[in-house]
């Protein structure tokens, strides 16, 4: 059973321009219960890794800069 | 190699952090700081209070909201004067609900004087503390010009449950500003029948403002003033519902009597919350005569009035 | 092939989950005895993980003197539970829960006072009163977090434990743990062990289709629940889910607790109250479930009645606290409080003592079945736990191991287990292809709904069976192609156990009882004479499924037959909810 790649839409956006992952900061990264997000070392910003987000703002909101924005999954909307 | 999260913060390396070049790197060494219980963090984070970088001083003000000591408590005081307003902000926030009592007097201090700023956010500080020195202050403060030290100064007075300062309360019972209005209506909580902030508290179920009537009358049903009744009754005619119902709940623990009518009355209501809370009023004062009207609710449409007249039929018939 | 990296900590007392329960056993098991190497293991980070990552708006189930008595509130959850629950853990808690209100205020958790700093609860007529709001209560995390630093409580982050270690006597031994982001295993050789991982709550597929927006943590899938049988431990009443009412698709709870008090209430589609039963119960989501089927569905939140200031104030409330992406949801759709009712549902199954009943049995003192191993919060047994209970059950299970500890050595680790229990972990990465955990899930929980959610049939149970039967096999099959998947495909596991679980104690109580979480079509009757018992799930020497009845211990709170037949005239009989 071979695997396909699957695209999915992301609920988790993160506006490059703010985000001061390339600082050595990893709060949004840290605070996610379900460990969907990461960060890019080439771009030197988080992201969101994996479409399995509960939309519980802890990396909205905690996030030192205001770079995160949670969307509702396009599911629920 | 450690496992333990709460061990991986090298205090050497986040001081070396806290004093980069880099004001991105500093302000992250400042987050991490806030996790780390060591006295070191807190005096890396208390210089961090007069890093040239606004983002830096704003990161070390929210991250001393984790750490306790005078010295936090000095540095944070200090950080009311910030020129850039989110520090201040930060800081008033990591200043309020601390329940360190040794750092009233400090406190009390930076309530007596400065920017209105940084009065209310002492004032804040100072509630949960309840302490009696800052009594003295507070009332001074009543008469303050900017309305959030005067709203900060009547909570703090509301803690500290002090007679005296009822003469301070019934000044700001019409204050201009209706913010001040309605938080003196929750400080009277604690007045005691025939003490004169009763005065006031009654007065403030005709105050203009609706919320402030509400209030009043919440207020009321938790300090069971007796000389409230009259008034109260009066209340039941309010144009809004809220004041009425809360006018309901306080003639109901008021066990008012003379309430019979006026919550018969609202019993007909058509907002159901209302006839659920008169129904209830009724049962708490639990009279025979309530009867006839309460019977017309145990068949109302709305199955919590029903339920509600149903108890309240048990209680009058003792 | 090389032997997977593997660290071992030694613990006096493991505590496995770091939401709410467990950080407070961790705290108290460290207070009563400052010596003890206390561990707290979490798969998320501590700062932020379960049922209330973003805080909790208020209580509902506090007992304060002069609103409501321990007593009190044992007979109304006794009520609401049909009589079936153990009253001393109940009294346990209830006679906790001031104490526990206090100490966690002692902390900086903030409770909305009067003006004179006293606790202001929310009064409610004729039934005692619990409800008092956090109208601030995003910090809770937060002051948890804090003070297990101020304790140096050994916090291990991003690690998942995914069986216990027992000893060849019964008696509990530690756990394993792999890390989600490396896969590298941790064995905590422990005296004591406390689980509080939370409710089974990815469970039953949310009605949005989308795996993770379920209504609980999605995080909180159960591995607590499949860890406490693997090891031995008595499982109670799974039978009696968790089911909620919450808004429609995005899956978040409703708040009635926080709207209720200023005026909102649940309406049908006339915009009129329907709801008879005054507890939160199975009974009430049967009156929920038969409206939203009746020509009066769908059921909404009605606030539009109330002042725009007062609005105003929910929403502050709402937006901040639990589940704050609420408003941004409503926001997308246009709906304003103000101006139109929201639309409700219920939610998909799962268990959860939280706000049902059923979970790991565990005793007054927090104990499971095996010595040992305690257990606190939505996982465990004591209904109605809600926030303080997960707080109040949590500080008792940590004190009781603090105090087991100083009974027993440290037992040796069982390196034949630990090696069976790492090929079991890694069989998944050893693949290169087959099927992913996110197929497996999607299908488990699509068969939870089609075959276990209530009305509950026997035949279409049976069915359910067979299923998951095939799912079994075809866990052999799964393939993870980093740590993070590899997390997934544990907890599918833990998920089709729950689903077995399920399915096994539901076809065991042939009764219907706690209204719509037990309702059998084909046993519409509640059968006291034969049904009035506790059914306990545990795993046979075989590793079968094996049931018991157990009886309701004699009440230490008297309920009288008025005040329970008062309750039972209110039941919807299930023949005319079926209508």
């Amino acid at each position: 059973m071979p695997l396909a790649a699957h695209a999915a839409s992301v609920p988790v956006v993160v506006d490059d321009a703010k985000c001061i992952a390339a600082k050595g900061c990893t709060v949004c990264v840290d605070v996610c219960p379900l460990d969907v997000l990461a960060i890019d070392l080439v771009r030197g910003s988080a992201f969101m890794k994996y479409d399995e987000c509960w939309y519980c703002m802890p990396c909205e909101v905690d996030c030192p800069t205001g770079a995160v924005t949670v969307n509702i999954p396009y599911l629920l909307r | 190699m450690t496992v333990f999260d709460t061990d991986t913060d090298d205090l050497a390396d986040l001081a070396a952090r806290a004093r980069s070049e880099d004001a991105g790197v500093r302000r992250v060494a400042m987050l991490a700081l806030a996790e780390t219980p060591e006295p070191d963090a807190a005096a890396l984070l208390i210089a961090g209070l007069a890093d040239p970088a606004a983002e830096v001083r704003a990161a070390a003000a929210q991250a001393l909201e984790e750490h306790a000591g005078a010295d936090v408590v000095r540095a944070l005081a200090a950080a009311l004067d910030d020129p850039e307003p989110r520090v201040r902000e930060a800081a008033a926030a990591a200043l309020a609900d601390r329940h360190e009592a040794d750092a009233a007097p400090l406190l009390i201090a930076r309530a007596a004087a400065g920017t209105a700023f940084a009065r209310a956010a002492a004032f804040r500080a100072l509630r949960e503390l309840a302490a009696p020195d800052a009594g003295g202050v507070a009332l001074e403060a009543l008469a303050d010009a900017c309305p959030d030290v005067r709203r900060e100064a009547v909570a703090v007075l509301g803690w500290l449950r002090d007679e005296s300062a009822q003469p301070g309360l019934m000044r700001t019972a019409i204050d201009p500003e209706p913010e001040v209005r309605r938080a003196t209506m929750t400080a009277l909580v604690s007045v005691r029948s025939g003490a004169p902030g009763a005065a006031a508290l009654v007065a403030g179920l005709r105050d203009p403002d609706w919320r402030v009537r509400e209030e009043a009358a919440a207020t009321l049903a938790r300090s069971r003033l007796p000389e409230g009744e009259t008034a109260l009754i009066r209340t039941m005619e309010d144009p809004v519902w809220q004041v009425r119902l809360k006018a309901a709940g306080a003639l109901g623990r008021l066990r008012a009597l003379a309430a019979l009518p006026a919550l018969a009355i609202a019993l007909a209501s058509e907002i159901s919350n209302l006839r659920k809370e008169s129904a209830a009023a009724l049962g708490e004062i639990a009279d025979p005569a309530a009867l006839p009207a309460l019977r017309t609710a145990a068949a109302d449409p709305d199955p919590e009035v029903r339920k509600t007249a149903l108890w309240a039929i048990g209680r009058c018939r003792g | 092939m090389n032997a997977p990296v593997t660290e071992t900590l030694e613990a006096d007392v493991l505590v496995i989950g770091g939401g709410t329960g467990g950080p407070m056993a961790a705290i108290r098991a460290k207070e009563a005895n400052p010596h003890l190497r206390v561990v707290l293991l979490e798969k998320a980070n501590v700062k932020r993980s379960g049922a209330i990552s973003m805080g909790m708006d208020g209580l509902n189930n506090a007992v304060i003197p002069g609103y409501a008595t321990p007593e009190q509130y044992v007979k109304e959850i006794t009520i609401a539970n049909d009589g079936i629950v153990q009253q001393k853990p109940l009294l346990a808690y209830a006679n906790g829960s001031y104490d526990m209100i206090r100490y966690l205020d002692k902390l900086d958790v903030k409770f909305e006072k009067d003006g004179a700093g006293d606790y202001a609860v929310r009064k409610v007529h004729h039934m005692g009163t619990y409800v008092l709001p956090m109208p601030q209560g995003h910090h809770v995390k937060k002051v948890l977090y804090r003070q297990l630093r101020r304790l140096r409580i050994g916090v291990v982050n991003r690690y998942m434990a995914t069986r216990l270690l027992t000893t060849r006597d019964g008696r509990i031994g530690g756990a394993i743990g792999v890390n989600t982001r490396t896969s590298e295993f941790l064995v905590i050789r422990a005296k004591t062990v406390v689980l509080t991982c939370g409710a089974a709550g990815r469970l039953g597929l949310p009605a949005s289709g989308y795996l993770f927006g379920t209504y609980e943590n999605a995080a909180n899938c159960g591995d607590g629940h499949a860890m406490a049988y693997h090891a031995g431990a008595a499982l109670a009443n799974l039978e009696c889910y968790q089911i909620n009412p919450l808004i429609k698709d995005y899956n978040g709870p409703s708040c009635a607790y926080v709207t209720g008090p200023f005026g909102g209430y649940t309406a049908n589609n006339k915009g009129n109250r329907f709801i008879e039963c005054d507890y939160w119960s199975g009974q009430m989501m049967l009156e929920f479930w038969r409206e939203l089927e009746s020509g009066n569905g769908p059921v909404f939140l009605n606030m539009t009645h109330l002042a725009p200031e007062t609005i105003g104030e929910i929403e502050t409330i709402l937006h901040s606290n639990e589940r704050p992406s609420r408003g941004r949801f409503h926001a997308r759709r246009g709906t304003d409080y103000r101006q139109r009712m929201v639309e409700m549902h219920i939610s998909e199954i799962g268990f959860c003592a939280g706000h049902s009943a059923s979970g790991v049995w565990v005793d007054e003192r927090a104990q499971t079945t095996v010595p040992g191993l305690y257990a606190a919060g939505d996982m465990a047994s004591v209904p109605h736990n809600y926030m303080l209970g997960a707080f109040v059950n949590g500080a008792i299970a940590g004190e009781e191991a603090a105090r087991f500890c100083a009974e027993v050595d440290l037992p040796e680790a069982d390196g034949a287990a630990v090696a069976a229990e790492q090929d079991r972990v890694l069989a998944p990465t050893r693949r290169g292809d087959g099927l992913t955990p996110f197929e497996v899930e999607y299908k488990t929980r699509r068969l939870v709904n089609d075959y276990l959610a209530p009305p509950k049939i026997t035949a279409k149970m049976r069915i359910a069976q067979e299923r998951f039967a095939e799912i079994r096999d075809d866990l052999g099959a799964l393939v993870a192609r980093d740590p993070h998947e590899l997390m997934r495909a544990l907890e599918v596991q833990s998920i089709l156990d729950c689903a077995d679980m399920a399915a096994a104690a539901s076809l065991f109580r042939t009764e219907s009882r706690w209204g719509f979480y037990h309702y059998r079509i084909d046993y519409p009757e509640t059968d006291n004479d034969d049904w009035f018992c506790h059914t306990l799930l545990s795993r046979d020497a075989d590793g079968r499924m094996r049931h018991r009845k157990h009886a309701v211990d004699p009440y230490v709170v008297p309920v009288d037959a008025t005040e329970m037949t008062a309750y039972q005239k209110l039941r919807i009989v299930p023949a005319e909810a079926a209508e």
